[in-house]
């Protein structure tokens, strides 16, 4: 008798157990279906399209804007740093950007078929051949230069393709002004960083501000593109060409070819 | 047993006293440089510049240049910095050389190659060119 008394008084344990299992599954489920479900906007989509077509269409231009971006430290401290940039662009296959702010002030020429990195602080330069067009160029100083251009998700050839290709979602958020001008905001997220947008509203979907957020990065530091001016403009192929200054001295690229040289001349000193 | 946590407790404290690599460069140390960059050196988590899908290439980037800065090779010792070792700045009281068109610097008988990772200068142990 004693035994079946503490039996029956176990079950209703066991069953208060399995309804709070069963009531957490319920309360997380629609977090996942929700993400799932994310679509993309219409109307976010109809900007940004409008945005990417507009960029893409112009077969040379010039941008003058600003860059921020965080850096967190080792103990957890945000420092925000800016810089001004230029951008002259010439498809398929000539890029200039000069960028200028605390630590850096920077010139990248892009002539078609070398990228040369003139640092004006130090008078030094480095130069490297490269893939044959923009495109190829910003994967190729991405990958194995480690080098991005400001802003570089703007230069490539098909812009709204890299934008979306992994977007989980894209929402409408409303009108606003940036620098006195009426932008649509949009906000779309990736599966790796979220990306907010204000683009000039009217005939000329200028890009004014673009924000990158590295959601997943402990401190989450913020990308943070504003562009002044976006013109359109003929431009020659000269701007596009580096000529070293007299007392510039060149130094290596630290590339894979780099590495492996060195490690060469190291074996022969074994020996 | 008292005994044995005193003689630990010295053990420690005489540990933390030694001067371990005291001769080795730490691979990120700042000597000299402005606010601005000691700053920026120390940063390890830098906000990503673009909101394509870049995950395979940092990986692939990462094997070349890897969480060490080790360039390359066994740990061979030049005054006491391993071959290899890149520094985001040099120490004080530092030659420059000019050896056959390329650009060395000479500090207390280290030798260092200067070389772009990006945007980013950074200095190369290396052999002392000859």
């Amino acid at each position: 008798m004693y035994r079946f008394k503490g039996l029956s008084s176990a079950f209703p344990a066991c069953f208060k157990f399995f309804s709070l299992v069963v009531l957490l599954f319920f309360a997380f489920s629609p977090v996942c279906t929700y993400a799932q479900d994310g679509a993309i906007d219409p109307q976010a989509e109809k900007v940004l399209k409008a945005m990417c077509r507009y960029i893409e269409g112009l077969s040379s231009f010039e941008i003058k804007g600003q860059t921020a971006y965080d850096v967190i430290t080792d103990s957890g401290q945000k420092i925000t740093y800016f810089n001004q940039i230029e951008i002259l662009l010439k498809r398929p296959d000539r890029l200039y950007v000069h960028r200028v702010g605390m630590v850096r002030d920077q010139d990248i020429y892009y002539d078609g078929k070398s990228l040369t990195l003139f640092d004006r602080k130090r008078n030094l330069y480095a130069s490297t051949k490269v893939p044959e067009n923009i495109d190829k160029m910003l994967d190729y100083a991405k990958d194995v230069l480690n080098l991005a251009a400001p802003g570089s998700d703007l230069l490539y050839s098909d812009i709204f393709k890299g934008l979306t290709e992994d977007t989980i979602s894209g929402s409408y958020i409303g009108k606003n002004r940036i620098n006195g001008i009426l932008c649509h905001h949009i906000a779309f997220r990736n599966s790796e960083v979220d990306f907010q947008m204000w683009i000039q509203d009217g005939e000329n979907p200028v890009p004014r501000k673009f924000i990158i957020t590295s959601k997943w990065m402990t401190g989450a530091p913020q990308y943070m593109l504003t562009i002044f001016d976006l013109t359109s403009k003929k431009l020659d192929n000269k701007v596009f060409h580096f000529s070293p200054p007299k007392d510039a001295h060149k130094v290596a690229f630290l590339t894979p070819e780099y590495i492996e040289r060195l490690r060469k001349s190291l074996k022969e000193q074994g020996k | 047993m008292k005994i044995t946590v005193a003689v630990l407790i010295a053990l420690i404290m005489i540990a933390s006293e030694v001067p371990v690599a005291k001769n080795i460069l730490p691979q990120t140390q700042l000597f000299g440089a402005s606010k601005a960059l000691a700053y920026y050196g120390a940063g390890r988590r830098i906000a990503r510049r673009t909101a394509r899908r870049t995950a395979r290439r940092v990986v692939r980037r990462h094997h070349y240049y890897g969480h060490s800065r080790r360039v390359y090779g066994p740990p061979i010792a030049a005054a006491g910095i391993a071959i290899g070792t890149t520094v985001v700045a040099l120490p004080g009281g530092c030659r420059n050389l000019i050896i056959n068109g390329a650009t060395y610097y000479e500090c207390g008988g280290t030798y260092y190659q200067p070389a772009y990772n990006g945007p980013n200068l950074v200095y190369i142990v290396v052999a002392p060119p000859r």
